[in-house]
């Protein structure tokens, strides 16, 4: 996947790159400190991703995905924390990260992004109840029994050490794994890990204060870098 | 007030020296340009000011000061809404930067 990176900011510019190393699907051919350069690049030349800040003088973000007539994908890079709502207009931004970026949270974007490439390339050929089945289920495995749990079931998955709680609206188990492996497994648009020990299942969140989510009874706590995305998932009146 | 720190750094950086180095010469190559911009500005163009302020909390958020990125952001807001409350602790917050970058 050919991307540029456009930010006014070497030291983002710089940590995006950085980011984008690890992955070999990414390839950076340039990146760009003003909006202007970038138009004219992309003119001339195809894309499949672009990493854009969106507060940039002169000329912003969204100014220059006005400009284009058919943009790339978008992620959206922000020091707005409380930045969300209006990024979701365009079709082509799949996904905004707050700086600094983390490694978790760039892994995360970069599955969106990936996702909506490969929903798009299987919608023809896939009609698949049997895949439904399977996205459904997830097989936990307790004293050497595989047990099947429904995954709309799960309320919030807990860290504990070397196990994971698992809370669901049954039964409670106790399994020998971490919360990133479980998280794969887990529907993206449904889980979202809200603090290094805690996965919830957004549609059961009860209610929400400042750093913490009431969950099936369960007080959880959000931390700061995570809140942005919580609330990035609400449907906000 | 708020220690900064080379976690993010770290973190991001896991192991790659090279990276590191590169990035800590990026900060310290492009802060003191920022943090003359701000006060070029301030109580000049409070827009241009906020816009300052606005870059300088991405570095913020990189030396770990999270009280302190909260803090810009209000300011941020603040000035957006031609106000300079909070102008004293952000400069401080600045001065805090200043010195650990210098160290570095």
């Amino acid at each position: 996947m050919n991307c540029i990176i456009i930010d006014d900011e070497e030291t983002a510019r710089s940590i995006i790159a950085h980011l984008c190393s690890s992955y070999d699907e990414l390839n950076v051919i340039c990146d760009f400190s003003n909006a202007l350069d970038a138009i004219k690049f992309l003119n001339k030349n195809e894309i499949d991703l672009i990493f854009l800040d969106i507060h940039m003088p002169d000329f912003t973000g969204f100014d220059l995905i006005e400009t284009l007539k058919n943009p790339p994908k978008i992620v959206l890079t922000t020091s707005d924390k409380n930045f969300a709502i209006d990024a979701y207009e365009y079709d082509c931004i799949k996904d905004y990260l707050v700086k600094p970026i983390t490694k978790e949270r760039f892994a995360k974007t970069l599955e969106k992004v990936n996702k909506t490439t490969f929903s798009k390339k299987n919608r023809a050929t896939h009609s698949s109840s049997d895949n439904n089945q399977k996205d459904n289920e997830l097989f936990i495995n307790i004293d050497r029994r595989l047990i099947k749990i429904d995954i709309s079931s799960i309320i919030l998955v807990e860290a504990k050490g070397d196990y994971i709680l698992l809370k669901t609206e049954g039964k409670n188990y106790t399994v020998h794994s971490s919360l990133k492996k479980i998280h794969e497994k887990l529907p993206v648009n449904l889980f979202l890990k809200v603090h290094r020990s805690y996965l919830i299942n957004t549609s059961k969140i009860v209610d929400i204060e400042d750093n913490s989510v009431l969950i099936d009874g369960n007080v959880i706590p959000v931390s700061r870098s995570n809140r942005p995305e919580l609330m990035r998932r609400l449907n906000l009146l | 007030m708020e220690k900064c720190n080379t976690n993010y750094i770290d973190a991001l950086s896991d192991g790659n020296k090279v990276f590191r180095a590169k990035l800590i010469a990026t900060l310290k190559e492009e802060f003191p340009n920022e943090f003359v911009i701000y006060f070029d500005n301030v109580d000049k163009d409070l827009k241009k000011t906020a816009e300052s302020v606005h870059k300088l909390k991405h570095k913020i958020g990189i030396l770990g000061l999270e009280k302190s990125y909260d803090l810009a952001i209000i300011y941020e807001e603040n000035l957006r809404k031609h106000s300079l409350e909070g102008k004293e602790s952000f400069e401080l917050i600045l001065d805090n930067m200043y010195h650990f970058i210098n160290k570095l």
